[in-house]
């Protein structure tokens, strides 16, 4: 075989695994290319799909006059409402207080709930429903600072509606000492702290039970 | 034929063995001349193989041709060192560089005959008046006998890269003798010189020099005794000598030392003079070089090596033999070796193959960087499929999710008959009253962390301030009022001295107030006035009535802190 031959051989083969690799490389990315233009349509579908459901959403809060997070809303509010989760109810408090009264050890304790009265801007106009609030007031003694604190921060998350203190003063009337651990230990309930606590209950109400 | 190889053990050792011969990389060199040629088989830097033939048609030949046919890979040089080579200096007007290449090639058609195979190199330019250009114009007979030894490469397989000139090439062969030489037997201030030298400008063989003038004499089994001449590192002027007899050393020994007697005359011509410096390197046999006169030149410094003394300093004693009384084996291995060749002729034959080559690879060239982009773009197509595809599922899950409230929004809502206002209204009382406020409670975490048996809390006064606070207890104290929604807190705490008797509240007090301060960082702490906690004081304040009851009464400091926060990034009150 000549020379020439010999090259034009080589060029041939050269020529050949240029296209070979060419083809096997750009079949690969084709593939690929084919594979991620499918996978951007599935995208774009799912894209579209989820813009018609939110499409069809807001028709229905145009055809209910409400939206939807507000509807959803309003229903668990409502559920919770008629639960009494809003209520400012008296006597369940006064039996929540005492039930935490005796668990805490509380004695001397002093409780004054304000009428309701209504809550936030004046001007403001509610309808169907009005924020309300009473002032409570609660003077009692403790064991410690520290049973005091347990207290309060259990009444606050008892009572329905919400807590939002204004006052919260404790001083201790007399230093520990062996003789009073020794009557604590024995069952006795020492007047050792004293607390002042303010705060107001803020509740909800419908315009018809005010009316 | 005439084979000169190096004993068998020898050669045995530097033949690659068949099962790696493949993964070695390999060249031939034909050094071509009057007299013959020598073919240089360099595998790995290594000479392996060396055959020689008077002519390229000799019977001879056949021993090349089967060598280089054993290794068609092997691509093949030919450096040529016959008598039929024309070297012209022209000087050329300043113009720029793309121009005089055009001005050179006409010159080079115009001077040489068609037939010559032709090229040039730069001498640079002149550094003072016009800055005209300096060339060496260079032809090549293409003779019989190199038609012939051309003829003989052509017709194998073998790619054949060009035709190369030994004196050109020798260039640089004198450059690095002279440099090995003057830091290996030179003196102190030569080897200085040439350190600096070198240095100066690495690889650049014109600045590289020494001497102004150089000559170098080699022996040549395929030619005669080529002498090559460069001023200041340029080649000027080579010419050749053909010695009929060389059975009597002495006398081959005189011819040497008056041809190169006769040249420097001629360097006469050529503003050699003698405050000219003058650097001869020989490359003779051991006997030519025991009988020659070193001193007969006047030159300022003259080398006379044996071939392997050459190779030696040029590290390339694994491809010459001891014995060797030629040249030619030397100056192919070291041509080989060289990084940068000086100049590259070819015949219309070499120049068309060696396009075909260049196709050849850059089509490899082209594949591989289009197999490498096309897997580039796979790879992006692939991790945008995997992003899109991750888009997708999380889209469908929104769908699904959507879909479900949109049901049940459906179905719920149709029963719904409540005044828009009404839940509106709801929804903006729940937000009202569940706004998050100051709380004592978030206070009390960090009070916790402080007390402990040596310090207490007395007693405390927490307050929420503004003007919208029912019972403004800060007026009710008398101290100053919160900014409205912030707190107010009036804190004593009661330090307890530990019961080794020494009072030691301070430090307590320092400590548990820096931690406070650290822990409570939103909150302003401003501590009340205790004449025990002022600088240098060491007044102690015991009241003994007050801890009566307590048989184990230690010292007590009280100290009142009020804590007024939280703050707001502002470094307002909230």
């Amino acid at each position: 075989m000549s020379k020439s031959a010999v090259l034009k051989k080589k060029f041939k083969k050269a020529l050949i695994i240029f296209f070979i690799a060419i083809a096997v490389s750009g079949a690969c990315a084709y593939g690929a290319y084919m594979y991620s233009e499918s996978t951007l349509s599935e995208k774009q579908k799912m894209k579209s799909a989820l813009a018609q459901k939110r499409l069809k959403v807001t028709e229905l809060e145009q055809k209910f006059n409400i939206y939807e997070s507000s509807f959803n809303r309003y229903n668990e509010l409502l559920a919770d409402f008629k639960k009494g989760r809003y209520h400012l109810n008296i006597a369940e408090a006064q039996k929540i207080i005492d039930s935490l009264r005796q668990q805490y050890r509380i004695t001397n304790l002093e409780l004054k709930i304000s009428g309701n009265k209504p809550y936030g801007e004046t001007t403001q106009n509610y309808q169907g429903f009005e924020p309300q609030y009473r002032e409570v007031n609660l003077t009692f003694y403790g064991l410690s600072d520290a049973h005091i604190y347990a207290f309060v921060q259990k009444l606050s998350d008892s009572l329905s509606g919400y807590v939002r203190f204004a006052q919260f003063d404790i001083s201790r009337q007399r230093p520990m000492s062996d003789t009073l651990y020794q009557d604590v230990r024995r069952g006795s309930t020492p007047s050792i702290v004293q607390a002042e606590i303010s705060f107001l209950w803020i509740g909800i109400v419908r315009k018809a039970e005010t009316s | 034929m005439k084979q000169f190889s190096r004993n068998k053990k020898e050669e045995k050792a530097k033949v690659p063995s068949k099962k790696n011969g493949k993964n070695v990389k390999g060249h031939f060199v034909l050094f071509v001349g009057d007299e013959g040629g020598i073919l240089c088989c360099i595998e790995s830097g290594v000479v392996t193989r060396r055959l020689y033939s008077p002519s390229p048609t000799d019977n001879a030949t056949d021993t090349l041709v089967t060598l280089l046919s054993e290794h068609p890979n092997y691509p093949v040089k030919m450096l040529v060192d016959t008598l039929d080579q024309s070297y012209v200096k022209h000087t050329l007007p300043p113009v720029t560089p793309i121009g005089v290449k055009k001005i050179v090639q006409r010159r080079l058609d115009r001077d040489f005959s068609s037939e010559d195979i032709k090229g040039f190199i730069s001498l640079g330019r002149d550094k003072s008046g016009r800055k005209d250009w300096n060339f060496m114009l260079i032809a090549l007979a293409y003779s019989e006998n190199l038609r012939n030894w051309c003829d003989l490469i052509y017709d194998l397989h073998n790619r054949f890269i060009g035709i190369y000139l030994a004196p050109v090439e020798s260039q640089t062969l004198i450059h690095y003798i002279k440099k090995h030489t003057a830091t290996t037997t030179g003196d102190a201030s030569t080897k200085k010189k040439a350190r600096l030298t070198f240095k100066k400008k690495k690889g650049d063989v014109a600045s590289a020099d020494i001497s102004e003038w150089d000559i170098l004499v080699t022996n040549n089994k395929t030619g005669g005794f080529r002498q090559v001449v460069m001023k200041d590192g340029k080649l000027i002027f080579t010419r050749m000598s053909h010695i009929l007899d060389d059975s009597n050393i002495s006398v081959l020994a005189g011819n040497i030392e008056q041809e190169t007697k006769n040249t420097i005359e001629y360097l006469r011509r050529l503003s050699y003079n003698n405050n000219s410096k003058l650097n001869i390197i020989m490359i003779v046999g051991e006997e030519i070089k025991k009988v020659l006169n070193g001193d007969a030149f006047s030159a300022n410094h003259t080398d006379i090596l044996t071939p392997y003394e050459a190779a030696k300093l040029l590290r390339l004693e694994d491809s010459v033999l001891s014995g060797d009384r030629y040249s030619d084996v030397l100056l192919s291995v070291h041509f080989h070796s060289s990084k940068k060749e000086q100049l590259r002729l070819n015949t219309n034959f070499i120049r068309k193959y060696e396009n075909l080559y260049k196709y050849i690879t850059a089509l490899k060239g082209a594949s591989i960087l289009g197999t490498l982009a096309l897997i580039g773009a796979s790879g992006y197509f692939l991790y945008s499929a995997l992003t899109y595809s991750s888009d997708a599922s999380s889209l469908k899950k929104d769908v699904s999710n959507v879909t479900a409230r949109l049901m049940r929004f459906e179905d719920d809502a149709q029963d719904f008959e409540e005044d828009p206002y009404v839940v509106d209204s709801l929804i903006k009382i729940t937000d009202i009253i569940s706004d998050a406020s100051p709380d004592f409670f978030s206070l009390l975490p960090s009070l916790a962390k402080v007390i402990d048996n040596n310090l207490t809390i007395s007693s405390l006064q927490w307050s929420i301030g503004g003007k919208d606070d029912t019972n403004n207890n800060a007026s009710r104290r008398n101290q100053p009022a919160t900014p409205n929604g912030a707190t107010n807190t009036d804190v004593l705490f009661e330090v307890i001295a530990s019961k080794n008797g020494n009072l030691d509240n301070k430090k307590i007090w320092r400590k548990k107030l820096e931690f406070l301060e650290e822990e409570l960082d939103n909150y302003t702490l401003i501590q009340g006035s205790v004449p025990e906690l002022e600088a240098g004081s060491d007044e102690v304040n015991i009241n003994f009535e007050t801890l009566k009851d307590n048989k184990d009464a230690q010292p007590i400091l009280e100290i009142p802190l009020q804590i007024i926060g939280p703050t707001t990034d502002d470094g307002d009150a909230s």
